[in-house]
């Protein structure tokens, strides 16, 4: 065995020059900020794709770069994700807002060290922890990652002293930059070591803090962008006409070709033509700016609803035309020869040889032999009769009304006889004028292509229009409901913030908006005002209460007082500027026509019984009250609260709230009113009924599919589930809770019985008068009134493809029982405010502990000292 | 001290050859670290339990807190992440959502929180495929584990100064790989290059090569190499595809069991949840694939672009396994030697 030892001291170091150690190459780089990190980080996933594609191909990479391209997974992951749940999301903003949570929390993945572990300790201690470098292979890395390899020789003497001098090393102690640079590599473990304990607290909150944040403003631009696009389509609804201008100039010379010759092109074929020809919604689906999905939706739905049927009705070829009649006939009985001609083609006809005549087989495919041997037997025996002129025109007249004729065939029959080139025969110029007149304004073509594209307006109205309303009302409503017991400014604030949305939206004039503001501005004075009140009451409380100081009590007096005047201020202010909103609304969608037919029968019938369904339901409502107050002493002890807001606030200033509400809802429009209504008295009598006969199964019988869906003893569950089903249009939640099956059938049924229940003669009663009843009922009846508020109310056109259907508020409210009210509103307004301060307060914490945490880095105990001494002295 | 001149072994001497100083040898084949049969699972559970002592370590600034240490840490924000992100989802529904949308406030609730559990599953499923079949199709186990003893350094006058233990493998690095590992562990079973021989024979080399670590090393790195690159993307598919599968309906199911946990509804139960969760996992992928959504009722209509992005998810991450585990067999082909030695030859020792 040789002697390793042996041969590399002598032969290796005999052969093979000595090199001494090199200094890297690499660099340290600059302190960077935020927005150097992005720009970097975009450069870096070049980088990695490129060093993906590379190892891959060449099967050659290192560490580094096998590391970094983690990174791509992670982003090609997420964008899976987001991608996936974004299909599961109904509108655009949350779909939106499933990518802007994946990027969220990768950005909040790379920024928590960066704001709440780098910046702290550079400022307590004057460095980087994250300072990046560049190793002689031109990698970028970390140069505190790994604790034991640290290349010191990147960093100058004189940054180091500055570092320490930001940390108050004394400047003459020996060996101070090893001490230094001792102290900074502890610093900076501990900082790693912090980062990977603190991350995963808080990137998990700051991610869901940001989007929560986030959320608001996104939904502002997208409602915003949306509303543009549907602007350009209302404005392009003004220039339809001229669209349609251009479209009968273009089209003039076709058809003036068109009367030239015969029609030879299969006839489906010609109508598609002519639809592609007058069609404007054509044109704007071709039109690249306005480049949209819904154009050509719409396109489609004109060629089903709009221009075929009509244009194919009158494309297809009568036997003769009425006009040519009469002169046919002359000619054909005149004429011998053509006589002939047509008695031969038909005697081939009732001919089995007929099979064999070229002629006619050129005309008939083989299968349709039979039929048109029929066809053609009363001409046949027209002739073979000889019948006079007129009982020929007869028959002609008859064989247009006959729709099993062959007409094409019979025309070329008679083409055979006559010479039909003449345009006036068969290529008319009425068939010309007659298109011309379907597609005139005044046809029934441009009335549905009209409504197609107000289909768009339509739009804007049930997406965005619609639910804004909603809220504001809501809004109102409920501040005028709670103002009385319940200061808190947050549902001003809210409704102030919707307000503000919607004003933007509608695009007012400088006049109306500052309307908005008054009312803006005095819906604020609420908040103050009550606030001040509050303030004085809490002051002199003791004082009030041994009514003994006079001048402490006119003092809180006028406080509230002056908390009234605000709160009725802001209620007119408040309503004024709603009109101003609602009437922008009007200007808007009342121009184009957005109540079509069915909108104007049934504001008809509103207008018939408007007055009348009014009162009635203000007295329905009020019996429906005193119900519910007797029902209120036997409320279980978790409606304490309610209880006193019983006793405190009587009869009238409730119903007074519903009294506000049909107002409201009459300001909004008859239409709505009377369905609303409609909805509210089936609601109340759900209600009614369920309160008298509480433990009843007669009146769920009206429900056929109840012993399907519940046992009898699971009544309760039922009665829950319709109720949801009535109110919210949510089934599932309420089904899945109270174990019901077949819930679909369920909703049909209740849906029945919402918008065609049997009257009760307790309605009747209510109703009072035969002439009422027959008004309910045909407002309840009336299916194109119920299409008026299907937005607002579960209804029967629900749509099973969504699990959820809007819910609306006036249904939420009206008829409802008093707490269930007043719970939703604090169900409905609460989460969100508890949600941010919940997590907003984690989130601090966290910070702070992390933060905090930093100021209490790089000391050394006494122990390590020495060892560090003992090394410095060495 | 002396500075000790840098020899360039490369040309002195066949690299990583047999012939090794004693003294070398006594520090590479350290008695302590040797190849190990420890799982996954063990490694992941050793990390977990130190990652108190590397936290303190940390924390104090230890000069023994070493890289390993760092990236053991990695796994806390992990599972804190994780934890925090279900609890989010579900810990405080009952009250930050009103009584009308808790029930669906729970139900998407248990989706999210299922989607990062099976995240989590996703990612490991994934990276463990393409290792299955690489092991499979080259017999380059990337997972070789071997268990290192660090030797701490004093951290004050008088340390005990234990020493550490720590489970590294042997292809982690791809600039350093531990060949020693591999050849003290064919030491032990009598053959040396035994590993060597298994891989050169792979790759279509009939005889036995004279010295086989210097043909088959740069092809086992060329494995190793394209196996981790694609190991970068391919284990994120799979973790969306396991977040999308958690989304389905049919997981709602297991929300029952989870919410009242294993004792509630006895051993049965207990027992039976693996069975559910398969049950579960096929009728989710058979939806994520058609892109079904089911109503009570048994009611169900088509989202199609679910379905689309459902079947991309799925197909994507089949079949980046696929072409992962071809691509990394591409590095084994037989090369053509840069040099005119014959490799089969027979040396004799000098």
């Amino acid at each position: 065995m040789i002697d390793f030892n042996t041969f590399q001291n002598t032969t290796a170091n005999k052969r093979v020059p000595i090199k001494t150690i090199q200094k890297p190459k690499g660099e340290l780089l600059l302190e960077t900020n935020l927005l150097d990190d992005i720009v970097y980080a975009a450069k870096d996933t070049k980088k990695d794709v490129f060093n993906l594609v590379n190892a891959l191909k060449s099967g050659k990479s290192n560490d580094h770069d096998l590391g970094s391209m983690g990174n791509l997974g992670l982003l090609a992951g997420g964008a899976g994700i987001a991608s996936y749940l974004a299909t599961k999301k109904a509108t655009p903003l949350t779909k939106l807002m499933e990518f802007v949570g994946v990027g969220t929390f990768i950005g909040s993945m790379a920024l928590w060290p960066k704001i709440f572990i780098d910046t702290p300790t550079k400022a307590f201690f004057g460095f980087d922890p994250h300072r990046k470098y560049i190793d002689s292979q031109g990698r970028k890395k970390d140069f505190f990652t790994d604790n034991q390899y640290l290349p010191w020789d990147l960093w100058s003497s004189e940054e180091i002293n500055q570092i320490g001098d930001k940390m108050f090393v004394p400047k003459n102690i020996p060996e101070r930059e090893n001490y230094i640079k001792e102290k900074m590599r502890t610093i900076a473990l501990q900082d790693n070591t912090l980062w990977m304990l603190s991350a995963g607290f808080g990137v998990p909150l700051m991610t869901a803090l940001v989007s929560s944040a986030v959320k608001e403003p996104l939904g502002d631009v997208i409602r915003n962008a949306k509303f543009d696009f549907y602007k350009n389509w209302a404005d392009n609804i003004e220039n339809y006409h001229k669209y349609f201008d251009v479209r009968k100039n273009i089209s003039a010379p076709f058809f003036t070709k068109f009367s030239q010759t015969e029609i030879t092109t299969s006839r489906t074929k010609f109508i598609d033509d002519l639809i592609r020809v007058f069609s404007p919604i054509e044109e704007l689906a071709h039109n690249k700016d306005l480049g949209d999905r819904e154009a050509f939706e719409n396109k489609a739905a004109l060629n089903r609803f709009g221009l075929k049927k009509p244009l194919t009705k009158l494309m297809e070829p009568k036997f003769i035309e009425d006009f040519a009649i009469e002169d046919l006939a002359e000619k054909f009985l005149k004429n011998p020869i053509s006589f002939k001609l047509v008695n031969d083609e038909l005697a081939n006809v009732r001919n089995p040889i007929v099979k064999h005549h070229p002629r006619v087989l050129k005309f008939l495919p083989p299968e349709d032999i039979a039929v048109r041997k029929k066809d053609f037997s009363f001409i046949a025996d027209t002739i073979e009769a000889k019948c006079t002129k007129e009982d020929f025109i007869k028959l002609l007249k008859k064989a247009n009304e006959d729709k099993s004729i062959d007409k094409n065939f019979a025309q070329k029959i008679v083409q055979a006889g006559i010479d039909l080139n003449e345009p006036k025969y068969l290529i008319p110029d009425s068939l010309i004028k007659q298109v011309f007149d379907t597609i005139n304004e005044t046809s029934e073509y441009t009335r549905k292509s009209d409504k197609m594209c107000l289909k768009n307006v339509a739009k804007i109205y049930d997406t965005y229009m619609r639910q804004l309303i909603s809220s504001t009302n809501s809004l109102i409503d409920m501040a005028n409901t709670l103002y009385a017991r319940n200061e808190d400014s947050f549902h001003t604030k809210a409704y102030l913030q919707i307000r503000d949305t919607f004003a933007k939206a509608l695009r007012l004039t400088d006049e109306e908006m500052l309307v908005i503001l008054k009312g803006s501005t005095s819906a604020e004075n609420i908040v103050k005002a009550s606030d001040e009140a509050k303030k004085v009451a809490a002051k002199y409380a003791d004082v009030i209460a041994a009514g003994t100081d006079k001048e402490a009590i006119k003092v809180a007096n006028e406080a509230i007082g002056r908390a009234q005047k605000a709160v009725d201020d802001a209620r007119n202010a408040v309503t004024k500027s709603d009109d101003v909103i609602k009437n922008a609304f009007v200007r808007l969608v009342n121009n184009e026509e957005l109540y079509n037919e069915t909108a104007f029968k049934a504001m008809d019938i509103c207008q018939k019984t408007n007055a009348k369904l009014e009162s009635v339901a203000e007295s329905f409502i009020k019996e429906h009250l005193l119900l519910l107050e007797k029902q209120a002493d036997g409320l279980p002890d978790e409606f304490n609260v309610l209880k006193k807001f019983y006793k405190n606030y009587p009869m009238g200033t409730r119903s007074g709230t519903f009294k506000q509400q049909i107002v409201l809802l009459k300001a909004c429009s008859d239409a709505d009113l009377i369905s609303a209504v409609t909805r509210f008295l089936s609601i109340a009598d759900y209600e009614i009924q369920c309160l008298q006969k509480p433990n009843s199964t007669k009146f769920l019988r009206d429900f056929k599919a109840i012993p399907k869906m519940a046992p009898v003893n699971n009544e309760e569950a039922f009665k829950d589930t319709v109720k949801h089903i009535i109110y919210h249009g949510d089934i599932s939640a309420a089904a899945n809770q109270n174990g019901m099956k077949n819930v679909r059938q369920m909703y049909e049924e209740v849906m029945d019985f919402i918008y065609n229940p049997p009257t009760t003669s307790r309605t009747q009663k209510a109703l009072r008068y035969p002439e009422y009843v027959i008004a309910f009922n045909e407002a309840r009846l009336e299916k194109k009134v119920i299409s008026m508020s299907k937005r607002n109310f579960a209804t029967p056109n629900f749509k099973w493809k969504r699990l959820y259907i809007p819910q609306g508020v006036e249904a939420t409210k009206m008829g409802n029982r008093i707490e269930t009210m007043l719970a939703d509103y604090c169900d409905n307004f609460r989460p969100s405010n508890r949600w941010t301060k919940m997590f907003a307060g984690m989130f601090v914490g966290v910070c702070a502990l992390t933060v905090g945490a930093q100021m209490f880095f790089g000391r050394t105990d006494g122990r390590k000292r020495e060892v560090l001494n003992t090394h410095v002295n060495v | 001290m002396t500075v000790q001149p840098v020899v360039n072994y490369q040309n002195a001497i066949p690299k990583n050859t047999f012939y090794v100083d004693e003294r070398s040898k006594k520090d590479e084949y350290m008695k302590d670290n040797h190849i190990t049969k420890i799982s996954d699972v063990g490694i992941a559970a050793d990390k977990f339990a130190n990652n108190v002592v590397y936290g303190i370590n940390g924390l104090k600034g230890s000069k023994n807190s070493n890289f390993y240490q760092f990236l053991s840490l990695g796994m806390v924000p992990y599972l804190v992440g994780s934890a925090m992100l279900i609890a989010l989802f579900n810990g405080v529904n009952h009250v930050v959502t009103n009584s009308h949308s808790q029930g669906k406030a729970a139900r998407t609730g248990f989706a999210l929180g299922a989607g990062v559990i099976l995240y989590g599953l996703g990612k490991c499923l994934g990276s463990g495929l393409i290792d299955l079949g690489v092991k499979a199709t080259t017999g380059v186990d990337l997972d070789m584990p071997y268990k290192k003893v660090v030797k701490n350094l004093p951290e004050y006058v008088g340390d005990p100064n234990p020493n550490t233990v720590e489970y590294h493998k042997v292809f982690e690095s791809v600039d350093f790989p531990y060949w020693q590992m591999i050849e003290k562990k064919g030491i032990m079973e009598g053959d040396r290059f035994k590993f060597y021989d298994k891989f050169a024979k792979k790759m279509g080399y009939d005889e036995k090569l004279n010295s086989p670590d210097q043909v088959v090393q740069p092809s086992i790195l060329e494995v190793v190499t394209r196996a981790n690159a694609t190991k970068a993307i391919v284990p994120f598919l799979w973790a969306a595809t396991g977040v999308a599968l958690a989304q389905q309906s049919a997981y709602q199911v297991l929300a029952d069991f989870v919410r009242k946990p294993a004792l509630n509804g006895g051993l049965e139960k207990l027992l039976n949840a693996p069975k559910v969760f398969a049950a579960c996992t096929v009728e989710a992928l058979e939806q994520l694939w058609k892109g079904r959504e089911i109503i009570e009722g048994g009611e169900y209509f088509k989202n199609r672009t679910a379905g689309i992005i459902g079947k991309i998810l799925i197909l994507s991450s089949v079949g980046s396994v696929v072409l992962g585990v071809l691509c990394a067999k591409l590095g084994m082909h037989k090369k053509k030697p840069q040099s005119n030695i014959d490799l089969s030859k027979s040396y004799k020792e000098c």
